[in-house]
């Protein structure tokens, strides 16, 4: 084999190569921003069926206490917190610490709540509009992109 | 020439192996790159569905939270129109034709769908919901009670409510079905929504009906009325009874309520309160004497003023009463009948003070007389501390005259105790004639009373044969010392007569004949006290929604305490809405402040603990102390109109309801002990000053002493009425729709 045979080889494999490497980079990229979006659905269900499951005066209370226009960062989820501080992850805590300061660093989330009356205290039902925000790309505010969710809460209460 | 290389056959051999090694590693990369293609398509699949997964759950569950709070919402409304209530009627029906149209999405649930097409999600939702009721079988009773056909398998049911919806997102359809159970009660327990006044254990304030073991005849009584500041022999006894008068002048005797003194087979006596002159003292209660319960007397409809006996000083005094005539001309047994009041035992203002009689010296042989002045004469003055047919109105011009009460039917062994005085007058007899005196036995003759100038001696004689000595002596009726030999001369204190016969009888368990045909079996121990057990009987291990027989087998919601209880009732909104059998947890009970709302939504409040209670007045304007005049004719003719659907039942189960307000409109209150042995506080007022109260009391013993006291403390009359709706052939019912779902299932379609 001559080192032009090679070289033609090499110049081919790498023409061959190089699709198949970007078209990786671009499936490893699509399956990270899957799972981002897939951890904002986790936190905006989980959030959304928190407050839902709350009797419905409890819930609204809650549920304005979090709406505006704010963003709150995930990792200030009070009951997030207070599960990180159990007594029962003590000796892992920094381990499961870090990992959710990896992960849900950039995550963020507000609330918008609609009363049926369209005043400030609803009746019969109110609905919950979650946006939970990530940065698709970390280094960059600018990419952040949010996934919304709604539910509607209903009064036990005739 | 040019020369020309010709590869070696190992050259050639060579530069195929790396052409097939370079085919090969593309391959692999290629193999490679469209699994992570796939994998990569896969998973963008996986979490669009996901995303559609997501979505459709939730919109499903806020459309199915929408159809059912519609339901909870109209199931109970009557509505103006038969559109708007659809729902009321289908439940209140068989149940098992097609589930009626009623459904309307509310607008936040209704824009959902536009508001997600922003999101990229195209929704199309069904928004006619699939709905049919399922499982419905009759509500069980206690045992002790005969179910007619009303309430089995109609009138109270239970069964399950099974709701789809659907929607359709990125082409498949989705479905959210849930079964959600839901009973249909009445409002009122059954038996005791028929008593003004139940008290199945109040033998144990009787336990003999003598002196101090007699704590049911404490009410001192004096004409002209109650309230009077007693002579100090009687301080203890200062007090008011509790009247029960009607607000219903229906003849139907189911309007005014019931009345219950037990146990079931103890007897009660309770004394009439006595009077100065006929017809003159309110505060009598011999008008329920009616000459007809005589048997000796055959043809006097009224009693008169009838002179009975002499003065000293000549005059004759006269009492409520009448003369039998005897065989012989001129005989004649003069009767007179005494209530227990001040003035028969009151030796310087009293009926016998100017006379040479006295109690003793007519009623001595009586031992139930003997029994009653054992210790001395105070109990003479007592009369019972229950007034269950209300006050005397036979001085009032606004009622037919003579009066003659109310329909009301008085269950139990109970007894009315007045005493009876007889003379045996003949022609020329002296000094009123010769007292018949008490004797047990019915061919008794007394010895023949000598004539003056000589003639032959006078003997009494009944007027026909076969009437007995018993039936014309004086003595003390119902006396409770000679039950044993005189029973058949007992008079109960019941007015009602079912048979219309003129008969006044006793009524038993047996003879309780709601309007609604639910009623005690006798041949399953149906008596009131074992019906009171089994209704109260609570089942630990019985689950919410769990069926059973008994009043918790009814509850539809508990609370965990009365803050969540209260904000149920929605009281801060100017609601009391309890739409069915509730149960509040919690030793602390429940404490109401004065509910004066008149959007009541009525129902059973069962409280685990003691219940403090203050004044319910359905918008009356009542002020402090005893209702005016003014406000008492409207009240009345609300208490008659007011529906079943109005009415509170508070039950407590601690046996503890203590009243800080003294005006209830529209209230049964129910406080029992299983097992009580002595007598207890169940139902008391804080501080009453003129109580007002309109529905029907359920307790084992009302504490009367206790009570009556209070009452005089500075209460003045009291009333408590019957609220006739009540008494209804047909009970109102709520259908309970319970907070929870069952067999909750999400599925693609």
């Amino acid at each position: 084999m001559t080192m032009l045979e090679l070289l033609v080889g090499l110049v081919i494999f790498s023409f061959a190569i190089l699709p198949i490497i970007s078209f990786g980079t671009s499936t490893t990229r699509t399956t990270y921003i899957t799972g981002k979006h897939l951890m904002a659905g986790q936190i905006a269900t989980g959030l959304l069926d928190r407050l839902l499951a709350l009797p419905f005066d409890e819930a609204f209370t809650e549920a304005t206490k979090l709406a505006g226009d704010q963003p709150h960062p995930v990792l200030e989820d009070p009951v997030l917190a207070e599960m990180v501080g159990h007594q029962a992850l003590a000796e892992g805590r920094q381990i499961v610490e870090s990992d959710l300061q990896k992960s849900f660093r950039f995550f963020e989330f507000r609330l918008a709540v609609d009363t049926d009356t369209g005043k400030a205290q609803p009746t019969r039902q109110f609905k919950i509009t979650v946006f939970v925000s990530w940065r698709v790309e970390e280094g960059n505010e600018e990419t952040r992109t949010a996934l919304i969710l709604q539910g509607v809460k209903f009064n036990d209460l005739l | 020439m040019a020369l020309m290389r010709t590869p070696t056959p190992s050259s050639r051999c060579r530069r195929g192996t790396i052409t097939i090694i370079l085919l090969g590693l593309l391959s692999v990369m290629l193999f490679l790159a469209f699994t992570l293609f796939q994998r990569q398509r896969g998973h963008g699949h996986l979490v669009a569905f996901g995303d559609a997964h997501l979505y459709a759950r939730y919109f499903l569950e806020s459309h199915l939270g929408d159809v059912l709070q519609q339901l909870r919402l109209k199931i109970n409304d009557p509505g103006k129109t038969a559109g708007d209530r659809v729902l009321y009627d289908y439940f209140r029906g068989d149940a098992t034709g097609k589930f009626p149209a009623f459904y309307q999405p509310s607008p936040l649930v209704k824009a959902l769908p536009d508001e997600w097409t922003d999101l990229g999600l195209e929704l199309e939702p069904e928004w006619a919901p699939d709905i049919k009721v399922v499982g419905l079988e009759a509500m069980q009773y206690p045992p002790c009670l005969q179910v007619p056909e009303l309430f089995s398998p109609g009138i109270e049911r239970r069964g399950t409510v099974a709701v789809t919806v659907r929607v359709t997102l990125e082409g498949r359809r989705y479905a959210l079905s849930a079964r959600v159970p839901f009973t249909v009660v009445c409002r009122l327990n059954p038996v005791f929504r028929e008593f003004v006044f139940f008290a199945d254990r109040l033998d144990l304030e009787q336990a003999r009906p003598f002196g101090k073991e007699d704590k049911v005849n404490i009410t001192f009584t004096k004409s002209p009325d109650y309230g009077q500041e007693p002579p100090g022999d009687f301080a203890d006894y200062k007090g008011f009874p509790w009247f029960f008068p009607s607000s219903s002048d229906s003849p139907d005797p189911h309007a005014h309520g019931k009345v219950f003194l037990g146990a079931d087979d103890k007897p009660i006596y309770l004394n009439l309160a006595g009077e100065l002159r006929y017809k003159e003292s309110p505060v009598s209660d011999l008008w329920m004497i009616n000459p007809r319960w005589f048997k000796a007397n055959k043809d006097i409809n009224e009693f008169s003023a009838n002179p009975i006996f002499m003065t000293r000083s000549g005059e004759m005094v006269r009492f409520r009463g009448m003369d039998i005539k005897l065989p012989l001309r001129g005989h004649i047994a003069k009767m007179g009948i005494f209530g227990f009041s001040h003035e028969l035992c009151d030796p310087d203002n009293g009926l016998f003070s100017q006379t040479t009689r006295t109690p003793k010296s007519i009623w001595a042989d009586d031992p139930s007389f003997d029994a009653l002045t054992a210790e001395n004469d105070l109990p003479l003055a007592l009369s019972s501390a229950l007034k269950l047919y209300g006050p005397n109105l036979e001085d009032n011009p606004d009622v037919p005259q003579p009066y003659t009460g109310f329909p009301r039917q008085v269950f139990g062994n109970v007894y009315a105790r007045f005493l009876m005085l007889t003379f045996f007058e003949f022609p020329s007899a002296q000094g009123g004639g010769q007292i018949l005196p008490y004797h047990g036995d019915g061919n008794f003759r007394p010895p023949p009373h000598p004539r003056f100038h000589g003639s032959e001696p006078a003997t009494f004689e009944p007027p026909e044969p076969g009437q007995k000595y018993t039936w014309f002596m004086s003595r003390v009726v119902s006396g409770g010392a000679d039950r044993d030999v005189l029973s058949d001369d007992y008079l109960p204190y019941n007015l009602f007569d079912p048979l219309g016969k003129g008969n006044r009888v006793l009524l038993k368990a047996a003879d309780f004949a709601p309007a609604d045909g639910l009623r005690l079996n006798p041949n399953r121990n149906g008596t009131f006290t074992t019906f009171a057990r089994e209704w109260m009987s609570f089942d630990p291990k019985l689950r919410l929604g769990q069926p059973g027989t008994s009043l918790q087998a009814r509850v539809c919601a508990i609370f965990p305490n009365q803050k969540a209880f209260k904000q149920y009732l929605r009281l801060d909104e100017g609601k009391c809405w309890v739409d069915g059998v509730v149960y509040v947890r919690g030793e602390e009970g429940l404490d109401l402040e004065d509910i004066t709302t008149t959007d009541i939504r009525g129902g059973t409040i069962v409280v685990e603990g003691g219940i403090r209670l203050g004044n319910i007045t359905h918008g009356f304007a009542f002020k402090p102390g005893p209702v005016d005049p003014a406000l008492l004719d409207p009240l009345i003719d609300y208490i008659g109109k007011l529906p079943q659907s109005k009415i509170l039942t508070f039950v407590s189960r601690a046996g503890s309801i203590r009243l800080k307000g003294d005006k209830h409109v529209g209230v049964q209150l129910v406080a029992l002990t299983p097992g009580v042995t002595g007598i207890t506080d169940q139902i008391s007022w804080e501080s009453p000053k003129g109580i007002f109260f309109a529905g029907g009391l359920v307790l084992d013993t009302p504490n009367l002493v206790r009570r009556v006291k209070e009452f005089g403390k500075d209460a003045g009359k009291n009333m408590f009425l019957y609220v006739p709706s009540m008494g209804d052939a047909k009970p109102d019912t709520v259908v309970q729709v319970f907070p929870r779902y069952d067999n909750y299932d999400f599925a693609i379609e």
